[in-house]
């Protein structure tokens, strides 16, 4: 008979792998949710509902920010950097095996929570090398939620404070990730210069990099609700390939 | 209670602060109160007190108080120089919550908990790098630039890397037991991994560029938080066990410890390097910092009880005296509308108490021979470092000695125009002020002599720092800081005075005809108090300056063990005690996977007696939490059953 674990860890392990290669926002969004929501489960032991309750909030409010940052832009990224597929076969080759390893014994906590940990922790590395802050923010994420699936069934099922912590952590990643990938605020009224004073040549904006600075809304631009670039970007080859794509050094 | 106290506190100027970041006098009193309130229920933070959150035990310490009141104390510092330098936006939210969520690492007793409370602290803090800060606004018309782009994928690798390495360094700590010959290959992993997430979260040499560009890529003040407050406490959670933890020998350990080793000389080395060549002063700042963080890479490498005193009492000093630098650069920056140092020739001159601040903070940084500081410098590179590297420690002070040498000498040149232009700490005369006279003499154009005239009369009554600014034309500068764009405008001679505080003066319109020669207006000379005060509420930079000196004072106090630092970096935080109670390990496994019974005589649990002197031994009940005894084969902070 198949465990509530182990089908938590497989869509666990699904969503995460979801939230990697997905092109659109919402869907990255959607599948972090779902790997947040059930790693909780991954434990033999099921956790107090209110510890349910906490962390199922946390990853809606997680997937919450995301949306909010991305998907109100209708963000989407060139997703995974070695293909769904070979990402899928990743996790699933991860998966594996953190289920036939057996690198502590006893096991203190659930055999399918060590193999989702080890799954989510492989193919968060891909991401974390790359430049997409988008991707580095996921990435990163799932990166936590695996460590803390692996610490789960090696050390044994977290007290609740180490449970809200967590849940903060992952909050929080998905927090900063949104803030990072926003674009910078909106100029404020500069306060006034000493008369005479001469233009500041430090404050002049660096060399803007035309093909990489994307998803800046300009004040300046008579559509404000577009990013500067994205009509070029839109007419041009490759255009979805360099959308939310950070610039090369 | 203290300590949630401290936490509710943080937790809800934080809050408020974030909520009111829009409207910013009352985020600022949020913030500024936040602080305020914090810094002083840290001071009644004592020893045994503490707090149960579910079946997890806070324990104050009196060093987790006194460094819980450093940190806040440093930052209400630090945001007071903000008042007149320009306030630096979100990184009061970022700060308060990162203090929240260290208050819980550094007081909790379940090594889990402690670790993951760390990655949040990093990563609350890393809010910080969201808005850039000079090019930033200048540049939202264009696009995020480069650099910015750049600080935020590193700022994000940062959180994951912390994250992951403390979340790692919790396995070894907590020590399952592994099924294998030998645990040894996780303590290795473990060590590179939390000396990796040190180095780069404080911008150790491999990773300094993201330091030394936070000028550009986050909000003014930024590197207090996030070069200073945030390692500063992940140092405290790594040295805590790190000493028994990995104090074993052998081939990989040692590369690893090699490896860390290099990284400290190398930060030490060239931080203060590149603070020597460097021209901006918040790059200096930055790379000061930097190198002084080597001290704690060199602790961690150090594997020695011995080690924690002296890290734990580097730690307090590395916090207020690198939180004055970052104060003193911002004090600097505003006054001069620049940071550059080719164009801050003679700011000593006009701002010889800045001067002061940075003798202060040199000072209290590097000690001498027989000072607190000195030696806890000299102990760290002594026990972390081969005998013949000692030297480093003379080398490091050399070198900073030559960087702020450098700063205390182009402040003594003659002043520049930019010097000139800017505002003072001086008190300037009511009458016949050298630049009012020399701009009256000069005036060819009736706009100039009424400018001129108003500015020679009201003088004594505005802020002094307006005048020169008023009447003589700036000159052409290349650069301007961040502060200067952040700074408030400096009030001109137009500004009407209030009745209250001066005599009435007649303001000539520009129909007015000018007149035929300047007449100074009667003036009632006030008393010498009243002056003063008036200097004091009026002079923004007189204001800031003495704050910057207080914070550099206080931490030359600090740094000869005033206080009562030195007796508080004599314990240690309970971190401690889980740590001591994990064996460390042992390469030749002998026993059995499956403990049957307590661990013989002589095995790594008589570990913990050998740091008796550095655990917060007072305690009423060490051991009292969810950690168990000390046996290889439990996991000892959790119940595997529930």
């Amino acid at each position: 008979m198949i465990q509530l674990a182990t089908i938590a860890a497989i869509t666990a392990v699904a969503g995460g792998a979801i939230a990697i290669w997905a092109r659109d926002s919402r869907v990255v969004a959607a599948g972090l949710v779902l790997s947040l929501i059930a790693a909780i489960f991954t434990s033999p032991s099921t956790p107090g509902t209110l510890t349910v309750a906490l962390r199922i909030i946390g990853a809606m409010l997680a997937g919450y920010l995301i949306v909010l940052a991305a998907g109100s832009r209708s963000v989407s990224s060139e997703g995974s950097a070695i293909g769904p597929l070979a990402e899928a076969g990743l996790a699933a080759t991860l998966f594996c095996v953190g289920w036939w390893a057996a690198p502590v014994v006893p096991l203190a906590g659930s055999t399918a929570a060590q193999a989702a940990g080890i799954a989510l922790v492989g193919i968060a590395v891909v991401p974390l090398l790359g430049r997409d802050i988008f991707r580095l923010g996921i990435a990163a994420t799932a990166l936590i939620l695996g460590l803390s699936l692996l610490l789960d069934a090696w050390t044994g099922t977290a007290p609740a404070l180490q449970q809200l912590l967590i849940t903060g952590l992952l909050v929080c990643v998905a927090g900063v990730t949104s803030l990072l990938m926003s674009p910078s605020p909106a100029p404020r009224v500069a306060p006034a210069a000493p008369e005479g004073a001469a233009p500041d040549a430090a404050d002049e904006p660096d060399e803007p990099d035309e093909s990489t600075s994307v998803e800046v809304e300009s004040p300046a631009e008579e559509k404000p609700e577009q990013s500067v670039d994205a009509a070029r970007l839109r007419s041009s080859p490759g255009a979805e390939r360099q959308r939310l794509r950070s610039p090369r050094p | 209670m203290t300590l949630i106290a401290f936490v509710a506190v943080c937790a809800t100027a934080g809050c408020l602060a974030l909520l009111a970041r829009e409207s910013e006098p009352p985020g600022r009193v949020a913030s500024l109160a936040g602080f305020a309130v914090a810094f002083a229920i840290a001071l009644f933070i004592r020893d045994g007190q503490s707090a149960s959150v579910g079946d997890v035990k806070l324990m104050a310490g009196t060093y987790s108080g006194f460094f819980l009141a450093c940190l806040s104390g440093s930052a209400l510092l630090l945001f007071l120089v903000g008042l007149g330098t320009g306030w630096p936006g979100r990184l009061a939210p970022a700060a308060l919550a990162a203090f929240a969520c260290m208050a819980v690492a550094i007081t909790a007793t379940n090594a889990l908990v402690a670790l993951t409370a760390g990655a949040l602290a990093v990563t609350a803090g890393s809010v910080a790098i969201m808005i850039a800060g000079p090019a930033d606004e200048a540049a939202a018309a264009s696009g995020v630039t480069t650099e910015q782009t750049g600080g935020r994928v590193a700022e994000m690798r940062i959180v994951a890397l912390v994250a992951g390495a403390l979340l790692l360094a919790a396995v070894a700590i907590l020590r399952p037991a592994w099924n294998s010959s030998s645990d040894a290959p996780v303590f290795v992993l473990t060590f590179l991994a939390l000396g990796l997430a040190l180095a780069v979260r404080s911008g150790a040499v491999p990773f300094h560029g993201t330091a030394a560009r936070l000028r550009k890529t986050a909000i003014p003040m930024a590197p207090a938080l996030l070069l200073v407050w945030l390692p500063a406490g992940l140092g405290i959670l790594a040295l805590s066990w790190s000493a028994t933890t990995f104090k074993i020998h052998g081939g990989s350990i040692d590369a690893a410890v090699a490896a860390v080793q290099a990284v400290a000389i190398a930060t030490l080395l060239l931080g203060a390097v590149g603070a020597l060549l460097s021209n901006e002063l918040d790059e200096i700042a930055a790379y000061s910092i930097l190198g002084d963080a080597a001290f704690v890479l060199l602790a961690l490498a150090a594997r020695s009880d011995a080690a924690g005193e002296p890290a734990r009492l580097w730690l307090l000093v590395f916090v207020a005296a690198k939180t004055g630098l970052v104060a003193w650069a911002a004090a600097v920056g505003r006054a001069y509308a620049s940071s550059h140092l080719d164009e801050l020739n003679g700011w000593m001159r006009r701002t010889p108490l800045l001067g002061l601040a940075l003798v202060a903070i040199t000072v209290a940084t590097l000690g001498w021979p027989g000072s607190s500081v000195y030696e806890a410098r000299a102990s760290l590179v002594r026990l972390a470092l081969p005998g013949q590297l000692g030297l480093l420690t003379v080398a490091a002070a050399l070198l900073m000695l030559a960087y702020v040498g450098r700063l205390l000498v182009v402040g003594a040149l003659p002043m520049s125009d930019a010097v000139r232009a800017g505002a003072s700490e001086w008190p300037q005369r009511p009458h016949g002020g050298q630049p009012e006279a020399e701009a009256l003499a000069q005036a060819t154009t009736p706009a100039e002599a009424i400018a001129a005239n108003a500015a020679s009369s009201a003088v004594a009554e505005q802020e002094p720092a307006a005048v020169p600014l008023a009447i003589v034309e700036p000159p052409k500068r290349k650069r301007r800081s961040r502060a200067a764009a952040a700074a408030e405008p400096l009030p001109v001679v137009s500004v009407p005075v209030p009745d209250g505080i001066a005599p009435a003066v007649e303001e000539p319109t520009a129909t007015e005809a000018v007149p035929e020669a300047p007449s100074k207006p009667a003036l009632t000379t006030p008393g010498v108090p009243a002056r003063l005060t008036r200097v004091w509420h009026l002079n923004r930079t007189l204001e800031v300056s003495v704050v910057v000196v207080g914070a550099a004072l206080m931490t030359a106090a600090l740094a000869v063990g005033s206080f009562g630092a030195g007796n508080a970096a004599r314990s240690g935080v309970p971190l401690d005690i889980p740590a001591h109670a994990t064996p460390t390990p042992t390469p030749p496994p002998t026993l059995a996977p499956i403990p049957t019974g307590p661990a013989p005589s002589g095995s790594p649990t008589s570990e913990p007696s050998e740091s008796a002197g550095l655990t917060p031994s007072p305690s009423p009940t060490p051991l009292a939490s969810p950690t168990p005894s000390p046996v290889k084969t439990l996991p000892p902070a959790q119940n595997p059953g529930d």
